[in-house]
C-alpha cells in the first residue's frame, strides 16, 4: 500500500485534479447547458494543456507546436467522418493514430535537437501544416473549414448533456493513460532527463528515445484533444493549428502548475472562466485577459495548483519579501 | 509527509468548493425556463458578433456603431412590433471556435433568437450550422462567402456573394473591350479564390486575354514584388480584390513603383479603405457594395448621417445596419417574434435597406443589393474624403439565376 | 529574368529585410542577452506604430513630422519597458524563474494591445510619408523608392550603433559580462540591476523604433502585433540569438530570398522565413555566436 502511495505522489499533484473530475461528472446536473458547453469546451483545452505539460513539465521538452496533432486529430477526424463514413469514435482513433506517426517522424529529428531550435522548429511544423490545411481546398474545405456531419446522438447541440459525457469519457481515459505513464518508471525517467540530461545518459538511458516516447504520447493527447473539439465546434479550420493554439497550452500548463498533472486541468478551468465572463463583460477582452493573467502570474507565480514557493498560499509572503526586495535593490545590489 | 497531505487536502477541498460555488451560483442563475412567445414590450434582444481582433478588425467598430445606430433609430420609432430591441455584441476574434461559444452562449444563455455579425466565412459558415436545426434562430451577416447560405434556409445575405460580385467585374471588364490584356490580383484565401474564379467565368467567351493571376498572402507587409511583377507585365487593366488594410498597403506601396502609370487599376475600393489613404488612387476604377451613406439618397442613408460623416461612409456601419433592419422588418412582416415566421417572411421579401429597396432571393436568402462603381476622385467640398464620381449603381438581379 | 527585375525585385527584398531586422533587434537584445522570451516584442513594434500615428497625426505629413515620430516614441517606449522591467521582470531573474517570464510577457502583450484598442480603437489608421520620401529613383532601369532607401540606410546605421555599443563601449563590455557571470560583476561594483534594466528599455525602444520605420508601409491594424512577433522570432533564430550581425544577415537573407520566390510562386512565398530557418536550424543549430547566460545545463 505504501509503495502505491509513494508510486501517487503527493496528493497535491493528483488532488486537485480528481476534484475537478468528480465535479466534472457532476456538471450536467449542476448547471445549465451553456456551461455544459463551457465545460466542453475546457476539457479539450486541458488535453492539449496535458499534452504540453507532458513534454515539457515532465521532459523540461518546450514544444510550441502541439497545435499540429491537436490539428491532425481534428482534420483526419473530420475527413474521415465525412468522406469515409466512419464513425467518430473509429474516426477519433484514426486521428491519433495518425497524430502519433507524424510525431514518429517528425520527431526522430526533432528530439535530437537543443532546446531552442526544438521551440522553433515545433512552431514551424505547426505554420506548415496550417498553411497546407489553408491551401489544399479540395480536400481540406480550405480557410473557411469544413463543417462535421455528426448523427443526431453526438450533436452537441441536439444532447448537449449526452455529447458532454462522451467528451468526459474519452478525456478520463486519456488522462488515465497518461497518468500511469509518468507514475510509471518511465515518467520518473524523464524527469531525470530533464533534470541533467548528461548524467542520464551516462547512467546507460538511451535520452533521444525516451524523448521521442513521450513527443509521440504528447501527439496521442494533443489528437484526442482535436478530435473532441469537433464533437464540440462542429467545424475544422486551418487556425486549429495556429500557434495561438499551442500558446493556450502554455498558458493553462503555466497557469495551472508546471509538472504538477492536475495544472493543465486547473488552468484549463480557470482560463475558461476567465475567457467566458470577460467576454460577456466586454468586448475589449485583450485588456482585461491581460489584466487577469496579469494578477495570476503576480499572485501565484508557480502557477495556482502550486504547494510550497509561488503558490497561492505563499503569495502573502511573497509579497513581503518583494517589498523589501525592492526596498534593498533601490541601494546598491552586493548580491546580484 | 502528513503536512504535505495536509496542505493538499486543504487545497483540493479549497479548490473544489471554490468551483462548485461559483458555477453552482451562476448555474442557478440561468436556469430559466425556456420562454414562449415575447411577453408585449419586452425587449427584443438581437446578438451581434463584431471581429474586433482579427483580419477585419479595422471595420468591426463601425459594424456595430451602426447596428446600434439602427436599434436606436428603431426604437425611436416604437421598435419591432412594439418590441425595443436590444444589442447583446459579442467578440468573435475571427475565430470560428470563438464565434460559435459565443454565438451559442447568446443562445443558450441569453436566449436570443435573432443573430447578426460577423465578417468572415468561416465564422460566418460555423454560426450558420448553429442557427440550423433544432436552435432556430435568424441569422443576417455580410459575408461572401456562398455556402454559408445554403442549406439552413435561417441565414440571410446583407452583401453580395464572391459569384456576382467576380460576374459584375466580368461584364464590366467586357464592357470595355478596348483593354485587350487583363491581370487578376486577390488575396490567398477562400474569398479570393471564389471571386477570381466567378470573374474567369464570367470572362469566359471574351477575346480579352487574362494574362497573370496572382494570389497574393492576407496581411503581409510588402506587396512590392507582387507590384513589380505586374509593372513589368503593363496590362491594359488589373482586376484587383484585395481588400481592407491590405488595399491600404497595396496602394501606399504602388505609388512609388509607378503600378499607376503601367496599367488602369480597377477593382473594390471601399469608401471605408481608401478614406484612411493618405493619398488615395485617384483615377482607379473601384466599386463597392458597402452601403455608404453618400452614395444612397433614402430614408434610411439619412439615419446613418448622425454617425458623422467618416463613418456614415465607412460601409461598414450600413452594413451594421442593415443587418438589423433586415431583422426587424423581418419580423414586422411576418408580424410575430417567431424566427420560423420570420424566416418564412424574409424569403422572397422585398426589404428597405440603405441602398433603398431591395429583394431578398428566395431560392439562396441572398440580397441583390447594388454595387457602386466609378472612378475614385479626392476630397471635395461636398464629400471630403475620397469617394467615386460619377457613381454607377449596378442592379445586381440579373446575375441571380433564381 | 531581365537585369531591370532583377534589380526591382533586390530592391524590394532589401526593404522587406531590413523591415524585418527592425523587427527582430529589439528582441534579439531582450532574448539574446537577458534571456527573456519576449513575447510582448510583436506588441511593442505595433505600440511604436501606433504612437507613431499620434506624432505624425499631430505635426502633419511633414519630415520634422516624420523625424519628431523617430526620435520621440522609441523613447516612450523604452521608458514604459524600464518600469516594466524594474516592477515585473526583475524579480524572475534571481530565481531563473522562465515560466514566470513566458506569462509575463504574455500577459504583456496582452495589455499593450488591449490599451492601442482602448486609446485608439480598432479602426485603420494611416501614416503619411513625407511628400520628400513619397517617390522613387530610376537605378539602372529598376525602380528604386525612396522610402526603401530610407529603411535600409536606417537599418544599417542602426546595427552599426548597436554593435559599436557593444563592442566599442564599457556600457557593452559589461552587459557582455553580466550576461556571463553577474554575480562577479555586481561584486566588482557594478549594479547589475540598472544594467538589466538600461537593456532591456533599450530593446524595447528598438522594437517600437521598427514600428515607426514600418508605419508608413502600409496601414497600422492591431495585426501588425502578430505580423511582427512570428518573423522577430525567426530571424533572431536563424541569426544566433544575441549575435546582432546574425540577425541582419538572417533579415535581410530572408527579405531578398523571399523576393525571389514571389516571381516563382507567390503563394508559396509566406513560407519562406520558416523554411530558411528551419535549413539554417538543422544544419547548425542555434547557437551561433550567443551571449546567453550561463546555467547550469540540462543538455546533453
Amino acid at each position: 500500500m505504501r509503495s502505491v502511495g509513494r508510486r501517487l505522489g503527493p496528493f497535491a499533484d493528483w488532488g486537485p485534479g480528481l476534484g475537478l473530475l468528480l465535479v466534472a461528472a457532476a456538471l450536467p446536473t449542476l448547471v445549465s447547458s451553456e456551461y455544459v458547453l463551457l465545460g466542453a469546451s475546457m476539457i479539450v483545452t486541458m488535453l492539449v494543456g496535458l499534452s504540453f505539460n507532458l513534454l515539457f513539465g515532465y521532459a523540461g521538452m518546450f514544444s510550441f507546436g502541439q497545435a499540429t496533432f491537436y490539428g491532425v486529430g481534428a482534420y483526419v477526424t473530420v475527413l474521415l467522418i465525412n468522406r469515409g463514413g466512419f464513425d467518430f469514435f473509429t474516426a477519433l482513433i484514426a486521428g491519433m493514430v495518425a497524430a502519433m506517426l507524424v510525431a514518429g517522424v517528425s520527431g526522430a529529428v526533432l528530439v535530437r535537437l537543443e532546446p531552442i531550435a526544438f521551440i522553433m522548429l515545433t512552431f514551424a511544423l505547426a505554420d506548415l501544416f496550417e498553411f497546407a490545411a489553408g491551401h489544399a481546398r479540395g480536400l481540406t474545405g480550405g480557410d473557411s473549414g469544413t463543417i462535421v456531419s455528426l448523427p443526431d446522438s453526438l450533436n452537441i447541440i441536439v444532447g448537449v448533456d449526452r455529447v458532454y459525457y462522451v467528451i468526459l469519457g474519452v478525456a478520463v481515459a486519456v488522462l488515465a493513460v497518461a497518468f500511469a505513464f509518468v507514475k510509471a518508471s518511465t515518467g520518473l525517467v524523464l524527469r531525470g532527463i530533464r533534470e541533467d540530461a548528461l548524467r542520464a545518459r551516462t547512467l546507460g538511458i538511451a535520452v533521444e528515445r525516451r524523448r521521442l516516447g513521450v513527443f509521440v504520447l504528447a501527439a496521442a493527447v494533443a489528437a484526442a484533444g482535436g478530435g473532441l473539439s469537433v464533437l464540440s465546434t462542429q467545424i475544422v479550420y486551418p487556425s486549429v493549428f495556429a500557434w495561438q493554439v499551442s500558446a493556450n497550452a502554455l498558458i493553462v500548463t503555466l497557469i495551472g502548475g508546471v509538472g504538477l498533472f492536475s495544472g493543465p486541468m486547473l488552468g484549463a478551468v480557470v482560463l475558461g472562466l476567465i475567457d467566458f465572463y470577460v467576454g460577456r463583460l466586454t468586448t475589449n477582452t485583450l485588456l482585461v485577459d491581460g489584466l487577469v493573467l496579469l494578477a495570476v502570474v503576480l499572485v501565484a507565480p508557480s502557477g495556482v495548483g502550486a504547494t510550497g514557493r509561488g503558490s497561492l498560499l505563499a503569495a502573502p509572503g511573497a509579497f513581503v519579501r518583494r517589498v523589501r526586495s525592492m526596498a534593498r535593490d533601490a541601494r546598491a545590489d552586493p548580491a546580484g | 509527509m502528513v503536512g504535505r497531505y495536509g496542505v493538499g487536502a486543504r487545497r483540493v477541498l479549497a479548490c473544489g468548493l471554490a468551483v462548485m460555488v461559483v458555477i453552482g451560483g451562476v448555474g442557478c442563475g440561468s436556469s430559466k425556463a425556456k420562454e414562449g412567445g415575447l411577453a408585449k414590450g419586452a425587449p427584443l434582444k438581437i446578438g451581434y458578433l463584431a471581429s474586433l481582433t482579427g483580419f477585419c478588425s479595422g471595420f468591426s467598430q463601425d459594424y456595430v456603431k451602426g447596428a446600434q445606430q439602427a436599434v436606436k433609430t428603431i426604437n425611436a420609432e416604437g421598435g419591432a412590433l412594439g418590441h425595443p430591441l436590444q444589442l447583446l455584441v459579442r467578440d468573435d476574434k475571427a475565430e470560428p471556435n470563438v464565434g460559435v461559444s459565443q454565438a451559442r452562449d447568446l443562445v443558450l444563455g441569453e436566449h436570443v433568437k435573432f443573430l447578426a455579425g460577423t465578417c468572415t466565412s468561416a465564422v460566418g459558415k460555423s454560426v450558420a450550422r448553429l442557427v440550423a436545426n433544432p436552435s432556430h434562430v435568424v441569422y443576417t451577416v455580410g459575408v461572401a462567402d456562398p455556402t454559408v447560405f445554403t442549406g439552413s434556409g435561417y441565414t440571410f445575405a446583407t452583401i453580395p456573394t464572391a459569384n456576382i460580385e467576380g460576374a459584375n467585374a466580368a461584364a464590366y471588364v467586357r464592357a470595355h473591350p478596348q483593354w485587350k490584356t487583363v491581370a487578376v490580383i486577390s488575396e490567398d484565401y477562400s474569398y479570393g479564390y471564389e471571386v477570381t474564379a466567378a470573374f474567369r467565368k464570367g470572362m469566359k467567351g471574351s477575346p480579352q486575354k487574362i494574362v497573370s493571376q496572382e494570389f497574393v498572402p492576407s496581411g503581409a507587409p510588402s506587396y512590392s514584388s507582387y507590384i513589380n511583377k505586374l509593372v513589368a507585365e503593363k496590362p491594359d487593366v488589373t482586376y484587383s480584390t484585395v481588400i481592407a488594410e491590405d488595399t491600404i498597403t497595396f496602394v501606399k506601396q504602388a505609388f512609388p513603383l509607378g503600378l499607376f502609370k503601367a496599367t488602369q487599376l480597377f477593382g473594390i475600393l471601399d469608401y471605408g479603405t481608401i478614406d484612411p489613404m493618405p493619398k488615395p488612387p485617384v483615377g482607379a476604377l473601384g466599386y463597392t457594395y458597402y452601403p455608404s451613406a453618400s452614395i444612397y439618397n433614402t430614408p434610411l442613408s439619412k439615419k446613418l448621417d448622425p454617425l458623422g460623416t467618416e463613418v456614415a461612409n465607412s460601409g461598414a456601419a450600413g452594413d451594421g445596419f442593415n443587418q438589423i433592419e433586415m431583422i426587424a422588418q423581418g419580423i414586422e412582416q411576418a408580424k410575430s417574434t417567431e424566427p420560423t415566421a420570420v424566416r418564412s417572411a424574409l424569403s422572397g421579401a422585398t426589404v428597405q435597406m440603405v441602398q433603398g429597396s431591395e429583394k431578398i432571393h428566395g431560392c439562396s436568402n441572398l440580397t441583390a443589393v447594388p454595387i457602386a462603381m466609378g472612378p475614385v476622385v479626392g476630397p471635395t467640398k461636398a464629400l471630403p474624403f475620397a469617394h467615386f464620381s460619377p457613381i454607377e449603381l449596378v442592379d445586381t438581379n440579373k446575375y441571380f439565376t433564381c | 529574368m531581365s537585369f531591370a527585375t532583377f534589380l526591382d525585385q533586390l530592391f524590394a527584398g532589401l526593404g522587406l529585410g531590413f523591415v524585418l531586422f527592425f523587427s527582430a533587434a529589439g528582441l534579439n537584445l531582450v532574448w539574446g542577452v537577458l534571456g527573456v522570451m519576449n513575447f510582448a516584442a510583436g506588441a511593442v513594434y505595433m505600440l511604436g506604430a501606433y504612437l507613431a500615428t499620434t506624432v505624425i497625426a499631430r505635426t502633419g505629413a511633414s519630415t520634422l513630422g516624420w523625424l519628431l515620430a523617430l526620435a520621440i516614441v522609441p523613447v516612450v517606449a523604452a521608458l514604459a519597458g524600464a518600469a516594466a522591467e524594474v516592477l515585473l521582470l526583475r524579480r524572475t531573474y534571481r530565481a531563473h524563474d522562465e515560466n514566470q517570464q513566458f506569462m509575463l510577457t504574455l500577459a504583456l502583450s496582452y495589455l499593450i494591445a488591449g490599451g492601442v484598442v482602448l486609446l485608439y480603437g480598432t479602426g485603420l489608421r494611416t501614416v503619411a510619408l513625407p511628400a520628400s520620401l513619397s517617390d522613387s529613383w530610376n537605378v539602372l532601369g529598376a525602380t528604386l523608392p525612396k522610402y526603401t532607401a530610407v529603411v535600409i540606410v536606417l537599418g544599417v546605421l542602426v546595427a552599426a550603433a548597436i554593435w559599436a555599443l557593444l563592442y566599442g563601449t564599457r556600457i557593452g563590455l559589461l552587459t557582455r559580462a553580466a550576461v556571463d557571470d553577474r554575480t562577479m560583476l555586481s561584486v566588482l561594483g557594478v549594479n547589475v540591476n540598472r544594467l538589466y534594466t538600461g537593456v532591456f528599455a533599450f530593446g524595447i525602444g528598438l522594437g517600437a523604433l521598427g514600428g515607426v520605420v514600418d508605419a508608413p508601409n502600409g496601414a497600422v491594424t492591431t495585426n501588425l502585433e502578430t505580423a511582427a512577433l512570428v518573423p522577430a522570432f525567426i530571424v533572431v533564430v536563424t541569426g544566433g540569438l544575441g549575435n546582432m550581425t546574425g540577425a541582419l544577415v538572417a533579415a535581410v537573407s530572408i527579405g531578398v530570398i523571399e523576393s525571389f520566390v514571389t516571381l516563382q510562386s507567390p503563394t508559396l512565398a509566406p513560407l519562406t522565413p520558416y523554411a530558411v530557418m528551419t535549413l539554417v536550424l538543422l544544419a547548425r543549430g542555434a547557437s551561433g555566436r550567443r551571449l546567453l547566460p550561463t546555467r547550469p545545463t540540462a543538455g546533453g
